[in-house]
């Protein structure tokens, strides 16, 4: 680890079947992790976005907030018949959300964590995925904002007792997304009605601006739509999602990726070269990019910059989540839930794969603060037996494990990562690591050997068994590139994949046919 | 393209019912005739890229010509990058030529909720690529005025105003409710 002084130390928090401990984060002296929390009971824990605050709901509707810097519990409140309840992105406000015993009790309610006082009550019905939190914040709790039928109602985070300081009209809107740094504009998605197509908008959170909408995109086949905001709130990235698939390409529906800049640059689609789902897409933390992972399996991932013209390509691939580390240049591509694990490392910048390997059935997968350790963690309910908690190197040599009964959570405390220094010097000493590309195989025709290129591509995957191949499959090596898919930046330029094919059957064929018919004693060329 | 149209009917037809049954299936909604069309660009296409193959690698036409057709291959979307011999030219189908049209981008972008749908809105006049509306559901996409096809600006859809039978019912429902009883009734 880079010695910088005054970095915060990291700290993981674990959370098991009703308790949870905080451990003092990597690198562990003697190989384990010291605790800083010893096990505490509770039901639910969640860090605010800044890490500053800690949420801790106990049983019997207790919700307590603890600071995170000293561990120690600031304040805690009584909420019976609790359903829910959350920080805002930086600590300052509770908002719970009850069952409500009767039809006038307000049973959503804004506490102050700091004087423990209520400053904001309303009443809500029900909660769904769009309507929780009731009152979004942005990451610098300068806006704050609360959707109903309609309409979207803006409070003032600094000061609730004012209520609703103004409304802003938006007939039909199901679901919103404030940007998060500055929090200055706020998309609107309105679904389709009656023959109209399905619109997003963007609007000023100035309520002088705020007569038009700044860019709006319009389209049909959508039923719900996620929200990408950048860093700084140049453009929204929005993933349409829609039930059914009209081009009756896939059972699960259809995803399409949009991309809307507040000063529209660029409003509609994202150009994808393959067809199939968008799998996961995710800005760097610098705001400037964002890389995609799309297509139907084994999927191609791609980084566009933020005027959405293609960055670097990063091959293809049995991936569908993209991880991007805190100090911006790296990358893990993995592919968890219903694939394999396998994850890639890349450093995006100097366009190389730094290592890969293999992380069966993770549930949850983190970057460190600091961007030195990827942390994954295999989870109950999900997931009920190999429960554990994996920490890896961020060239993806395995650093700790530890398997537990039943893990419910395991999560980094979140860190500013302008708080800790470059990995410059970590990524360098990596230079000795140099993958070959498989390209370079593929035109070295008789060079191409399975062995290598298996060897050069994978640090220290677990021993694959050997998959049989007939005595006649002599073009085993091309077969298994086309499984795995090249793993390097494929440039372009390649010759077709049926041409190639063809060009080394050919090759071996004439091969075995001079063997067999100098074997017969006739001559052959 | 299409200008001995006429003439060709015969031989067009016949070859139409060449097509295999899945190109004719998924592509159900493009007449015979405009299928034929393709099949007819197709093969001239195909003649020229047959033909320069047959000369030298290093013949002037050849190279001259070979470009300028990969080029305009390239521009509609219909080779990729990758793909810069004449060989390609000649494994194009009449399905890539079809997925060219502008009615079938309009579908796959998800700017119509089915592939009639996308025809119906080109045909009255709801879709622009770049700044220009255009009208014609065979028009071929270009690979830059991809990213470029929108609503149109007086569209109801892309922003304008609400379109004639739109408006037509707000002026009646006005003109009932203020003829009708002299009550005040604001109808939007």
């Amino acid at each position: 680890m880079s010695s910088v002084q005054q970095s915060p130390a990291l700290e993981i928090l674990v959370r098991e079947p009703d308790c949870f401990s905080i451990w003092a984060g990597p690198p562990f002296p003697n190989s384990k992790p010291t605790s800083k929390l010893e096990k505490t009971p509770c039901t639910s824990t969640k860090f605010s976005e800044d890490g500053s605050k800690l949420l801790v709901t106990k049983p019997n509707g207790v919700v307590s907030i603890y600071n995170c810097k000293s561990l120690t519990e600031i304040r805690s409140f009584e909420v019976p018949n609790l359903l829910a309840s959350t920080l805002s992105p930086c600590g300052t406000y509770l908002q719970t959300f009850q069952k409500s015993s009767s039809p006038q009790e307000k049973n959503v309610m804004v506490w102050n964590v700091e004087s423990g006082v209520p400053v904001y009550q309303l009443l809500q019905k029900n909660m769904s995925k769009t309507t929780w939190p009731s009152i979004q914040f942005s990451s610098d709790e300068s806006t704050a904002c609360r959707m109903v039928t309609n309409e979207i109602h803006f409070f003032d985070p600094k000061d609730f007792s004012k209520g609703i300081i103004y409304k802003l009209r938006v007939p039909g809107v199901a679901s919103i997304g404030i940007s998060k740094a500055p929090g200055s504009y706020l998309a609107a998605f309105v679904p389709e009605a009656k023959g109209m197509p399905a619109s997003v908008q963007i609007y000023s959170c100035n309520k002088d601006l705020q007569t038009q909408p700044l860019a709006r995109r319009s389209f049909f086949r959508c039923s719900s739509v996620q929200f990408h905001w950048n860093k700084d709130s140049f453009g929204v990235l929005f993933v349409a999602q829609s039930d059914v698939d009209k081009t009756n390409q896939s059972y699960y529906g259809e995803t399409k990726l949009n991309y809307l800049t507040v000063d529209g640059l660029h409003e509609g689609l994202v150009s994808l070269k393959k067809e199939g789902p968008v799998h996961d897409v995710q800005w760097s933390i610098s705001g400037s990019e964002f890389a995609v992972v799309y297509g139907f399996m084994p999927a191609k991932a791609t980084i566009f910059d933020k005027k959405c013209k293609v960055l670097v390509e990063l091959g293809e691939g049995p991936y569908n989540t993209i991880r991007w580390n805190p100090k911006g240049r790296l990358l893990c591509l993995a592919g968890f839930g219903n694939l394999p694990g396998n994850m890639a490392f890349w450093d995006c910048s100097e366009k190389r794969l730094l290592g890969s390997t293999k992380a069966e059935c993770s549930v949850t997968s983190e970057w460190s603060p600091d961007g030195h350790y990827f942390m994954t963690a295999t989870t109950a309910p999900r997931l009920q037996i190999d429960n554990c908690v994996k920490i890896f190197h961020c060239d993806g040599s395995l650093y700790f494990t530890k398997m537990f009964d039943r893990l419910y959570q395991a999560e980094w405390k979140p860190e500013a990562p302008a708080k800790f220094g470059e990995i410059n010097g970590l990524v360098k000493s990596l230079g000795g690591l140099k993958i070959e590309e498989p390209r370079k195989q593929a035109q070295g025709l008789k060079v191409a050997q399975p062995s290598s290129s298996k060897t050069a591509n994978v640090s220290a995957p677990p021993a694959k068994p050997a998959a049989y191949r007939p005595p006649h499959a002599k073009n085993a090596a091309v077969v298994q590139q086309e499984l795995f898919g090249g793993l390097a930046a494929s440039g372009s330029g390649e010759m077709s994949k049926n041409a190639l094919r063809n060009k080394k059957r050919r090759e071996k064929q004439r091969e075995k046919n001079a063997a067999e018919a100098s074997g017969a004693g006739e001559n052959d060329n | 393209m299409g200008r001995h149209l006429r003439s060709q009917g015969v031989r067009m037809r016949r070859s139409v019912l060449m097509l295999s049954l899945s190109l004719l299936v998924s592509m159900a909604y493009v007449a015979s005739v405009s299928c034929g069309r393709v099949q007819y660009a197709l093969s001239r296409i195909r003649n020229a890229a047959r033909e320069l193959l047959t000369l030298d690698e290093k013949n002037p036409k050849r190279i001259f010509e070979g470009e300028a057709l990969l080029r305009r291959m390239k521009r509609y979307g219909l080779l990729d990058e990758g793909q810069d011999k004449l060989d390609y030219v000649l494994a194009l189908t009449v399905e890539n030529f079809l997925s060219r049209r502008l009615q079938t981008i309009v579908f796959k972008r998800g700017m119509a909720k089915s592939i009639h749908h996308a025809r119906v809105l080109i045909r009255q006049r709801h879709i622009r690529v770049g700044r220009q509306l255009v009208n014609v559901p065979s028009f071929m996409v270009r690979v830059e005025s991809e990213n470029h096809i929108g609503f149109s600006l007086t569209s109801p859809f892309g922003g304008g105003g609400p379109g004639r039978v739109k408006r037509k019912n707000q002026k009646a429902a006005a003109k009932k409710a203020a003829g009708g009883d002299g009550d005040e009734e604001d109808e939007e």
